[in-house]
């Protein structure tokens, strides 16, 4: 269910603000590049599961994405450190927050 | 996405005026592009960058795609961007992480 969520955002069938309502979804952390992470407390289709997402703006254009983010991440409650997280290089290490909020734009 | 480094590790490098930087299931690939060589070095699976001069980040699609980024001359490192799935799919229990190609 979730990729097809993230495919209806990421091409305008749906927005994020209808995202958030539909999952009951309540914000956690606006990180300091303004992406924010929400957290959906009984993701539906599953038995109780806590789903973490983020909502990203996209830097050159007026889009926004949904990311969901593994709940070890999304449960530390900082937007930019999920965002951080979901950048890995070859060997699955992530991008640390430092390098994170030391770039200036995401390419 | 490039992120800054301050040492390219040994590997094999090699000269380019344009590189796959990502790769997309529908073709709308993110290009590396400089009117001036730079170098691609592979060390350990991971890819490096050094750039001598300015170079672009480019989305190779007609309509709908990023502004061109510019990438300031210096050495980068490759990271990809990676999805998760908190629901898992009908293959696979659990939650499922994967490389996305764009």
């Amino acid at each position: 269910m979730s990729e097809l969520l993230g495919w209806m955002v990421n091409h305008g069938h749906l927005t994020p603000a209808m995202v958030v309502e539909d999952l009951a979804a309540r914000l956690l952390h606006t990180g300091i590049k303004g992406n924010r992470l929400y957290v959906c407390d009984q993701y539906p289709g599953t038995q109780g599961l806590v789903a973490y997402f983020l909502i990203m703006d996209d830097a050159s254009t007026p889009r926004q994405f949904v990311k969901f983010v593994p709940p070890e991440i999304g449960e530390q409650g900082d937007a930019d450190l999920a965002t951080a997280n979901g950048y890995r290089d070859a060997a699955g290490n992530s991008l640390s927050l430092e390098q994170y909020l030391l770039m200036e734009s995401e390419g | 996405m490039l992120v800054p480094v301050d040492q390219v590790p040994e590997g094999e490098t090699t000269e380019h005026l344009d590189f796959v930087i990502g790769h997309s299931e529908t073709g709308h690939h993110h290009v590396l592009e400089s009117i001036d060589p730079f170098e691609v070095t592979e060390a350990d699976e991971e890819l490096y960058f050094r750039l001598w001069e300015e170079g672009m980040l480019v989305q190779k699609k007609e309509a709908d795609r990023h502004k061109n980024l510019v990438v300031p001359a210096g050495i980068y490192k490759r990271y990809t961007d990676t999805e998760y799935l908190p629901a898992g799919d009908e293959t696979q229990m659990g939650p499922v992480i994967s490389m996305v190609a764009d």
